[in-house]
């Protein structure tokens, strides 16, 4: 177990290096400037500014001096927000993503999963069509339609709920602006798990071990819960690695709506100033957490599955 | 200290826990959004209005505008005399006080103002003061010639031709030695040409040093402001915020970080408590204004919300009381509300042509396609809040200033132009492209104008658009037919638009260079007395409006909502708005 996790981590490095490697190459062949604007600038302006960010250096030793600051923990300054380290700035916003993020998770397997087990128990009977309509629905409103139209039913008309913010402390009244954020965040993830789940639950209802039970008489429920949902579950839990990842370093369109100050807008606005120090910084994360949870998605099978073997 | 990846976790860990804190909100906390995070807070590198928005709450110039009608009040100086023919301003300045305390003094403001002429610093404006105090261009080219050598040997190779071209344009007598020394050095045959044009230069140009710029600190409460040219509107730019004196002690010791939330001294009506990124920002009221007596005692916290619906809804639910910009959606029906306040700005927006290259480079071909665009029904079915079509590039109520007019919306002169131009009918008319920035509005706008072009003239465009950054670059390397543009006035003064169309002006971006209109624009410069000022300048403005570079189209409006308990705004020409006599009449409902 312990070498396989080392294997994987260090592969993971090997993957981080060259999704970095990429990633610089990519933005500095865009066009345009992360220094331009409406008003021109001076050019001996512009120059300077090339060379305290190091950009008038010629393209490899820009590129060494980057990956040398990586190696030393230094994700470098933004271009955008003048003076601001690209650490202070996505740190924080990666905290407030991943806390709505891990409330968007659950929120998609608690209602996911269930769903999935309903409509594999009910197959093809008025359970089954309802959560299958659901799931529909799910995947094909999208979260910037139906983000505003969770508002104006559930903040504007009902005054059940507040209309956008993050919480400022951890009061009852505060959490509440979590709601809908997280809600509109899982939604899409709700279907595809719940598909997932009945999907995975129908194949394994009829394999032979699971005849062998319900002839030694094991009640219902028990094969459901016990028995199948076990096997049932294996491809949710590929699902669930790539959905974490993405989840949780936040949406754009999410934290447009809600006014969240989480790490999608920055990734965005980032990548549209051309402040390619956040870009990277951004991606990097991103990638760390898709390797992190591919690396627990495969522990996860071992533990679920004992013919999985990790190696 | 922590090193490397042990450090990055720590920190994610630890702002993961920072971002949980937090407090209840004061009821006596006047919430503004503020459209998006400023990018700055340091006054002499703010970029517009994101910034100002907040920086004019923090520091305070010599003079101030007036909020009603944004005329020029004494700030930090109390009383000013002009001499010296129009160029010397002697401000003298009234014991004002940093918010930590420290007395305002004359040379804070020097030690400011010669801080944003400092090239190193990459202020975008610094322009709007070194073209204005004495020697401030040729101080500021020394110091970017001095960097630039400095600079050479870690210069990539190609950069190197074009730094070499700019420094026969920048060098001063002192750099002649260091410019042997590259020389001796240079391989590459173009740059070393380039570097011996440069040498020649530098010995026709005396040193500037720092000490020679316009403006010294005579005692603690004097300032002496030596200008280049008279200048008209001079006091108005002393208003402006890369005018804002910083508090030099504090950006000495704190270099980059001096405007993070705990270091930050300013010297206006409120002063910094807390700064989020992305999620608010909070002033209170700074004890140590000079004039604190008659600001009231708020917390002002700005929100950086850049979906306008969402910022409409929090301010229907009570969560904000002012909001900068409205959904477009919603205008119709906000027009009637009382809380919704609208009037002139002094924005314009424009297509420009390229008169480098194509069929915009013949007048009559401008002309056409200027007269072919009904205004009208830009502003009723596209843009709809009431914004006013525009037939000058200089929008209404600039005191003492008549915008000269271009020709109305007329097909069938259009037409005829076009047949003189070569193309009756439309015939043999190449297809141009009209170039915008991804944005709705723009998009609905280049559309109109397409089908306007195609009823009126029988000619054909594309639409092409591009994401901002790359329409930048386009519109500076002037690869476009047509592009649309806008322009924001910076101080109260026809000379704000007209000035960006002199041949030598790096906004002007059409290839325009007249002769006429550069003599114009320079004489109005020099000119003293207020109305031949202007007459020169209509002059300008009519050569514009007749060889059309540019066509205007509609002027902006400001677009405010404020809820009945916030008094003391006022609606005016540049949407700005000083904080001072703002009051929150009671506890705001949440």
């Amino acid at each position: 177990m312990i070498q396989f996790i080392l294997k994987r981590i260090s592969g993971g490095v090997l993957t981080l290096f060259v999704i970095a490697t990429l990633c610089f190459f990519i933005i500095r062949f865009a066009p345009g400037s992360p220094f331009t604007g409406e008003r021109k600038l001076p050019p001996e302006v512009l120059r300077n500014l090339e060379r305290a960010y190091n950009m008038d250096k010629p393209l490899p030793v820009q590129y060494l001096l980057r990956m040398k600051g990586y190696l030393s923990g230094d994700l470098g300054l933004s271009t955008k927000y003048l003076g601001k380290r690209v650490d202070e700035l996505l740190f924080p916003s990666f905290g407030t993503s991943l806390q709505l993020g891990l409330l968007g998770f659950c929120f998609s397997l608690l209602m996911g999963v269930p769903i999935g087990i309903l409509a594999a128990a009910k197959q093809n009977r008025l359970p089954d069509y309802l959560s299958s309509s659901a799931a529909l629905f799910g995947i094909c409103v999208p979260n910037f339609l139906l983000g505003p139209v969770l508002v104006m039913a559930f903040a504007l008309s009902l005054h059940w709920l507040p209309v956008a913010g993050w919480p400022e402390d951890f009061s009852g009244e505060e959490l509440l602006k979590l709601i809908l954020p997280a809600v509109t965040l899982g939604a899409v993830h709700v279907a595809y798990v719940s598909r997932l789940t009945r999907a995975g639950m129908l194949d394994v209802l009829h394999k032979d071990y699971i005849r062998t039970a319900r002839a030694k008489g094991v009640d219902e429920r028990s094969v459901f819960l016990k028995h199948a949902l076990k096997n049932g579950i294996t491809p949710v839990l590929s699902y669930a690695g790539p959905m974490a990842a993405y989840i949780f370093t936040g949406s754009v369109v999410v934290e447009k709506i809600f006014n969240l100050p989480g790490m999608g807008q920055h990734f965005v606005d980032a990548a549209l100033a051309r402040d390619d120090a956040m870009v990277m910084g951004a991606v990097l994360i991103y990638s760390c957490l898709v390797i992190l949870f591919n690396i627990a998605v495969d522990i996860g099978y071992s533990l679920l599955d004992p013919r999985v073997r990790l190696a | 200290m922590l090193k490397g990846v042990p450090r990055l976790l720590l920190s994610i860990v630890l702002a993961g826990v920072a971002a949980c804190g937090g407090a209840a909100e004061d009821p006596n906390t006047l919430i503004v959004n503020n459209s998006t995070e400023p990018q700055t807070l340091d006054p002499a590198l703010e970029k517009g209005q994101p910034e100002y928005h907040i920086t004019i709450a923090l520091y305070e110039g010599l003079t101030v505008y007036d909020p009603k009608d944004l005329s020029v009040k004494p700030g930090v100086a109390e009383s000013w005399e002009l001499g010296g023919d129009g160029t010397v301003y002697t401000f003298h300045l009234r014991p004002a006080k940093w918010s930590n305390g420290d007395p305002v003094t004359a040379a804070d403001f020097e030690w400011s103002w010669k801080r944003v002429l400092d090239p190193a610093l990459g202020s975008e404006y610094v322009e709007q003061v070194s073209r204005y105090l004495k020697n401030g261009m040729a101080y500021f080219d020394g110091a970017a010639a001095d960097g630039t050598i400095q600079g050479w040997a870690g210069t990539k190779p190609e950069k190197r031709l074009e730094d070499a071209k700019s420094l026969v344009k920048l060098v001063q007598r002192r750099h002649a030695d260091p410019l042997k020394a590259l020389i001796a050095a240079e391989k590459d045959q173009a740059v070393s040409t380039e570097l011996n044009n440069a040498f020649s230069e530098c010995m026709k140009r005396p040193d500037v040093t720092l000490g020679q710029v316009g403006v010294k600190a005579k005692d603690d409460r004097t300032l002496v402001v030596t200008l280049e040219a008279p200048t008209a509107y001079f006091l108005d730019l002393a208003a402006f915020f890369t005018y804002f004196p910083v508090h030099r002690k504090t950006v000495e010791t704190h270099g980059k970080d001096w405007t993070r939330p705990e270091h930050l001294v300013g010297n206006g009506p409120f002063r910094m408590k807390t700064w989020k990124v992305k999620d608010h920002i909070l002033l209170d009221r700074n004890p140590n204004y000079w004039d604190a007596a008659n600001v009231a005692d708020l917390k002002l916290k700005f929100l950086p919300v850049e979906n306008a619906s969402t910022a409409f809804n929090l301010y229907e639910k009570g969560r904000i009381h002012w909001l900068t910009e409205v959904p477009r959606d919603y205008i119709e029906e906000l027009l009637n509300r009382p809380d919704y306040h609208t009037g002139p700005f002094l924005t314009t927006y424009f297509y420009g042509f390229n008169l480098n290259k194509g069929v915009t480079k013949d007048k009559r071909v401008r002309q056409a396609l200027a007269r072919a665009i009904d205004r009208q029904k830009i502003v009723k079915f596209i843009t709809r809040a009431g914004e006013i079509p525009a037939e000058s590039l200089v929008p209404p109520g600039l005191p003492g200033y008549e915008p000269a007019k271009t020709n109305p919306f007329d097909p069938e002169a259009a037409s005829k132009l076009l047949a003189d131009a070569g193309y009756p009918g439309g015939k043999g008319f190449p297809k141009i492209e009209i170039l915008y920035n991804t944005q709705d509005v723009h998009k609905k706008i280049a559309a109109a104008i397409q089908e306007m072009w195609r009823q009126n003239l029988h000619i054909e465009s594309e639409l092409r658009n591009v994401e901002w950054k790359i329409y930048l670059d386009m519109q500076s390397r002037m690869e476009f037919d047509v592009i649309r543009r806008a322009w924001i006035a910076d101080y109260n003064d026809p000379n704000t638009f007209l000035d960006m169309f002199t041949s030598a002006n790096g906004n002007n971006n059409t290839g325009f260079a007249n002769a006429e209109y550069d003599r114009l624009v320079a004489g109005a410069a020099k000119e003293t007395d207020p109305a031949k000022r202007m007459k020169l300048l209509h002059g300008a403005e009519a050569v514009l409006m007749d060889e059309l570079p540019i066509v205007p189209m509609y002027f902006y409006i400001t677009k405010n909502m404020w809820k009945p308990e916030v008094t003391g705004i006022y609606d005016n020409v540049r949407d700005t708005h000083p904080y001072n006599r703002i009051r929150l009449a009671e506890k705001p409902g949440k």
